[in-house]
């Protein structure tokens, strides 16, 4: 059985009330406590006050969209954002893409899609335990050309950081060899990509008169058939089944308007197995100390179950970074499509977080160029 | 960033399609990944592709007809393939077709169609080879008296084969009834060939009479891009069938592919279950079949099922089709063509819930997909033959007697039209197109072509009112049955952007407005204007209040703003819930304030405690000022209430001037001749014991003259005993 059970995952804290805003009242509100109370057997300064209630009115107190926080975070990320180029982005080292199908009928037949993905758990952990330490990277990208006919452009890259290991191109050579036994491999070189000419908070428009409005994906359903993607990026499809049930309504109007061409891209950071054991003996500590929900604990020992025996057949953990991006030709279509996406995403539970203003070179993680974005990059 | 196990991340890898392609003509479209799909057999390699026949099956309307046709017009058209075809109309024959369901596309391609009973097919013509014409003759007389050919009868045959008067099927019998003297006796001959004259008279004098005899038996040409025989006027259980086939069989076999130039050619069976199923016809069929990568020949093949075959040799010869197109079917049918071809379960499961014009494929021995197929209109015009099931049934949904004949003929197929006085079929059907029902009175008048697409479609269409009504009864299902179904058809027949089907936008809005759902109007209206279709949009802001008015736009509709940023994320719920903590910081600043005046009276009282710990009663400075050297003492009084301050100066013989003053009180002293000043002491009553007090002390010295401004000081005495200049707060030597 497929399971995409959740992992660590570190929040977006761009929209929406984040844990992390959420725990910062609670601690400050702690401390106004703490505060109240050390008045009993001393005089407190008074700054501290003056600190207590400073701190919550920035953490809540909303100004238009946002809190002032959370304002002073977007307006600092805004400022980086300026001035990352994309040498910051982007790490040394080596990379190579190649296009990869596999062969026809492996995705519409249950047994072997799960062989094929069996397949490629397996590279991922024959990759992880190329180095010592995790950094080589595995960036598979989609992209799907939308029109009368849907054309289909798979990527798989492998970017080996510089200094990790001593003789990258052999490294390469020999992950080339695993991702063969996948499919149809061909050696590819993604063209030159398009330049920004004009950004929106939504949207950024190409120099080849695109625009492109991209979201990372942060959450994956807990369970899932081997054909989520399958389901999520196969439009003909969708619009097979969104013109059965036509009742005309609003939506059906939408889902009708908004087919467009549309790219996913998964970046995979595979852990050596040393790496991933430790990973998961903190994850487990971590979990046994701090859960106090009955029905949770038994649900965690249930999945460090499978877990552990996965770990305990040689598998690893990897970390990935997955972007989806929606291509359209002006700007009022590209907010259909965002919206069409949305509502597919919706109903197979994947989250997407647009990134609202943060459209400088997001579209490029979708693209082979992606595949050697740094860790906890700021796009 | 996600951390996930490698097994678990391996379903988000973006692998959905592969890159599996075979060359040839554009047949449509993967309905699982929407790639195109593209197949002429002959082009693919031979270890992908060992033989080209193929083989179609699906029940009616799904399309396998369709697809067949327009798959062959594209070879013929692109790869200049040459096409022979067997046209029988299946259950779907409409009464009264006189002619076969491929004529139309025959006609286009230039081709020649060949009706049964109006084009003789000589058996017996020369350009036959012997031996072929004597099996096709042996295919004749086998098929009306399957025990005619004794090993005697045979040999008659043979023997009348070869007398001159043999060269059509008239004289062929004459040579049989009288032969000449061969290797047997005549008489001998004669008598074994009775068999084979009484089979044969079904040909020249029974039912099967005009057939393969007549005046101008001959063969039909090579040379054109289709030939169509058509079975249409033939009933499927006539003996003639199998009997034409097994004639057409040998042409094809001998004639037509030896004499053919084309690179490759096609042999379409329709309805191929009544050929396969008779002996005779199977045997030439397989024999077609087994040769046909030596000759360049494909097989195509069209049926129903699998089951009308049976189990026997009709079944084998299905078997060995390369290229299966399975159209929809029912589910154990499904099984069936599964379990013959090897298809993979997800297909066979698909195959029940195909839509028209879809297919699982399977080419080669690994290949399977599901391929809608994809038609220009020109296409559907030459092809289609379900119009008249679908006028009958949107007939059943419309009342109106004229409305019933618009669709009729608008559907009715081409063969028919031609059958009747009418000059062209599709000038009839845009007469009918938008006739009103206030017609029905007056004298009948087509609309002129221009005027059409004025006419505001729903003032001709009763489907609205019957809509509109059920909605204003309170049967809101019903109307949207009638909507929907309305709505479709329209969509179909005239487009998605077309006045009708915004009509019918307009219709369900009105609909929504009677539900008491006035926010689904509107978005259904603002989809009216957003189509930019005039009409619609021309309605939409339409407020005149005349008759013509069919609606009426709600004072406020809440239409959303669809061309602005679309806030998808989902609301957090504790977002917005800013109360508690606002009250949580009222809170807390109240009592932040409360702590800080209560610390402050603390402090004072402490302060307070302290001075009365420090409590001296008695203060004093030192002070020396215009060179004299002088003491300020002051004294709290015993009960605490006033002090007495004194500015003492004695034997200071440069003490000119003493002067001590405070809240008014003041003392002065002056020298008298030749003796020292006397200390002026002043009394202030005081409310506070602990209060500091100050005084002004001013002392004139040696060179201080009458009249002149003495120095002064203002001093800040605290009962703790100690003193300050109260200007610089500048803590003064104490007298002591």
């Amino acid at each position: 059985m497929y399971s995409l059970s959740p992992g660590f995952r570190v929040p977006a804290i761009q929209r929406g009330l984040s844990p992390l805003e959420s725990m910062l009242t609670k601690i400050n509100l702690g401390a106004g406590g703490t505060l109240v109370a050390s008045t009993m057997i001393g005089d407190p300064p008074f700054w501290a006050f003056g600190a207590v209630v400073g701190a919550a009115g920035l953490i809540n107190v909303t100004a238009g969209r946002r809190s002032l926080a959370r304002w002073a975070t977007v307006g600092v990320r805004h400022w980086r954002e300026r001035r990352t180029t994309p040498t910051l982005a982007m790490s040394e080292g080596e990379t190579r893409t190649w296009t990869l199908y596999p062969y026809h009928g492996t995705m519409q037949d249950p047994v072997q899609r799960i062989r094929f993905h069996a397949a490629f758990g397996k590279v991922l952990t024959f990759v992880g335990n190329r180095a010592r330490t995790a950094g080589i990277q595995v960036h598979v990208t989609h992209h799907a050309q939308v029109g009368d006919y849907t054309n289909h452009t798979q990527t798989i890259s492998v970017h080996v950081p510089k200094n990790l290991v001593t003789q990258p191109k052999r490294e390469i050579a020999t992950i080339e060899r695993q991702f063969s036994n996948l499919g149809q491999l061909t050696r590819h070189k993604p063209a030159d990509p398009p330049l920004i000419v004009e950004r929106a908070a939504g949207w950024a428009r190409l120099e080849d008169d695109r625009y492109a409005a991209t979201a990372r994906i942060t959450g994956w359903p807990a369970e899932a058939d081997g054909d989520l993607m399958s389901r999520f990026l196969l439009e003909q499809d969708r619009e097979s089944v969104a013109d059965g049930n036509d009742d005309g309504d609003f939506d059906d109007v939408h889902t009708r308007a908004a087919r467009t061409d549309r790219s996913l891209a998964v970046l995979y950071r595979p852990l050596p197995t040393r790496q991933a054991r430790n990973s998961e003996k903190w994850r487990r500590a971590a979990g046994e100390a701090f859960t106090i929900d009955k029905v949770e604990q038994d649900e965690q020992a249930e999945v460090s179950g499978s877990r552990h025996e996965s770990l305990v057949r040689g598998s690893t953990v990897v970390d990935l970074d997955a972007y989806l991006t929606v291509w359209s030709d002006s700007p009022e279509t590209i907010t259909e499509a965002r919206w069409a996406t949305q509502l597919e995403a919706d109903d197979l539970g994947i989250r997407l977080d647009w990134l609202t203003a943060q459209q400088n070179r997001a579209h490029l993680m979708t693209t082979p160029h992606g595949a050697s974005a740094r860790k906890g990059v700021i796009l | 960033m996600i951390r996930l196990l490698a097994d678990h991340a391996a379903i988000t890898a973006p692998f959905v399609s592969s890159s599996a392609r075979f060359p040839g003509i554009p047949i449509g479209r993967s309905s699982s990944d929407g790639r195109p799909f593209n197949l002429s057999p002959v082009q693919v390699k031979y270890e992908i592709l060992p033989s080209t026949n193929s083989l179609t099956l699906g029940e009616i309307g799904s399309g396998k007809s369709t697809s067949r046709k327009v798959q062959i017009r594209r070879e013929v058209k692109l790869n200049q393939h040459q096409v022979v075809v067997i046209d029988s109309f299946g259950e779907q024959k409409p009464a009264g077709a006189t002619e076969g369901e491929w004529a139309p596309l025959t006609r286009d391609l230039n081709g020649q169609i060949i009706k049964a009973g109006e084009f003789t097919l000589n058996p017996c013509s020369p350009l036959f080879p012997p031996d072929v014409r004597e099996q096709l003759v042996r295919s004749l007389i086998s098929t009306v008296e399957p025990t005619a050919l004794t090993p005697q009868a045979s040999h008659a045959l043979q023997h009348a084969l070869n007398h001159p008067k043999a060269s059509n099927l008239g004289g062929l019998v004459d040579a049989l009834q009288a032969p000449e003297d061969g290797r047997y006796p005549a008489d001998k001959l004669t008598a074994w060939g009775e068999g084979a004259v009484l089979a044969l008279t079904n040909y020249t004098d029974g039912a099967l009479r005009g057939l393969f005899d007549g005046p101008s038996a001959g063969l039909p040409d090579t040379d054109v891009p289709i030939i169509s025989f058509d079975f249409t006027q033939l009933d499927k259980t006539s003996p003639a069938i199998p009997a034409l086939m097994a004639a057409i069989s040998c042409w094809v076999e001998h004639v037509w592919l030896k004499q053919s130039t084309a690179r490759h050619r096609h042999f379409v069976i329709e309805e191929a279950w009544q050929i396969f199923l008779s002996p005779h016809t199977a045997q030439l069929i397989q024999k077609l079949i087994k040769n046909s990568r030596k000759v360049g020949l494909s097989v195509d093949a069209v049926m129903h099922t699998l089951s009308d075959l049976g189990d026997g040799r009709a079944l084998d010869l299905a078997r060995l089709a390369t290229i299966i197109q399975i159209g929809r079917l029912t589910p154990d049918e499904a099984a069936q063509v599964g379990a013959l071809y090897e298809l993979p379960a997800w297909a066979v499961e698909k195959i029940p819930t195909l839509t028209t014009g879809e297919a699982v494929w399977k080419v080669g021995p690994a290949f399977v997909d599901v391929i809608q197929t994809i038609i220009s209109e020109e296409e559907a015009k030459l092809t289609d033959t379900s119009n008249l099931r679908r006028a009958a049934q949107a007939a059943a949904l419309l009342a109106d007697p004229d409305e019933q004949q618009d669709t009729e003929t608008e559907g009715e197929d081409t063969a028919v039209l031609l059958s009747k006085d009418t000059a062209s079929p599709f000038a009839e059907t845009e007469e009918y197109d938008y006739e009103c029902d206030g017609a029905d009175d007056g004298p009948y008048f087509a609309l002129p072509p221009g005027v059409i697409d004025t006419v505001d479609p729903r003032s001709c269409d009763d489907r609205h009112d019957a809509v509109l009504q059920a909605a204003r009864a309170g049967r809101f299902g019903e109307a949207a049955d009638i909507a929907v179904v309305g709505e479709r058809a329209d969509i179909t027949a005239y487009g998605m952007d077309s006045p009708q089907a915004t009509a019918w936008l307009v219709t369900r809005a009105e609909m929504a407005e009677l539900s008491g759902d006035p926010a689904r109007a509107a978005h259904l209206r603002a989809t009216v204007a957003r189509m930019g279709n005039d009409d619609g949009a021309a309605w939409f802001e339409n407020t005149d209040n005349s008759a013509t008015q069919w609606h009426q736009v709600p004072d406020d509709p809440a239409t959303p703003d669809l061309t602005g940023e679309v806030d998808d994320e989902p609301r957090s719920s504790t977002r917005r819930r800013m109360w508690p903590y606002a009250a949580a910081i009222a809170v807390l600043t109240l009592t932040a304030g409360g702590v800080w005046q209560n610390a402050d009276r603390d402090h004072k009282q402490a302060e307070r405690q302290q001075k009365a710990d420090n409590y001296k009663g008695r203060s004093g400075a030192n002070l020396n000022m215009d060179s004299v050297d002088a003491d300020v003492v002051a004294r709290w009084t015993r009960d605490r209430d006033s002090v007495i301050v004194e500015l003492r100066a004695s034997f200071e013989p440069n003490a000119k001037y003493l002067r001590i003053e405070s809240d008014g009180k003041k003392a002065v002293s002056q020298p008298d001749e030749g003796r020292f000043a006397q200390s002026p002491e002043i009394v202030i009553p005081v409310d506070d014991p602990y209060a500091d007090v100050t005084v002004d002390v001013a002392i004139g010295g040696k060179g201080w003259k009458e009249g002149s401004r003495a120095a002064s000081r203002e001093i800040r005495l605290s009962p703790a005993g100690t003193a300050y200049d109260a200007e610089t707060d500048e803590r003064l030597p104490s007298d002591l």
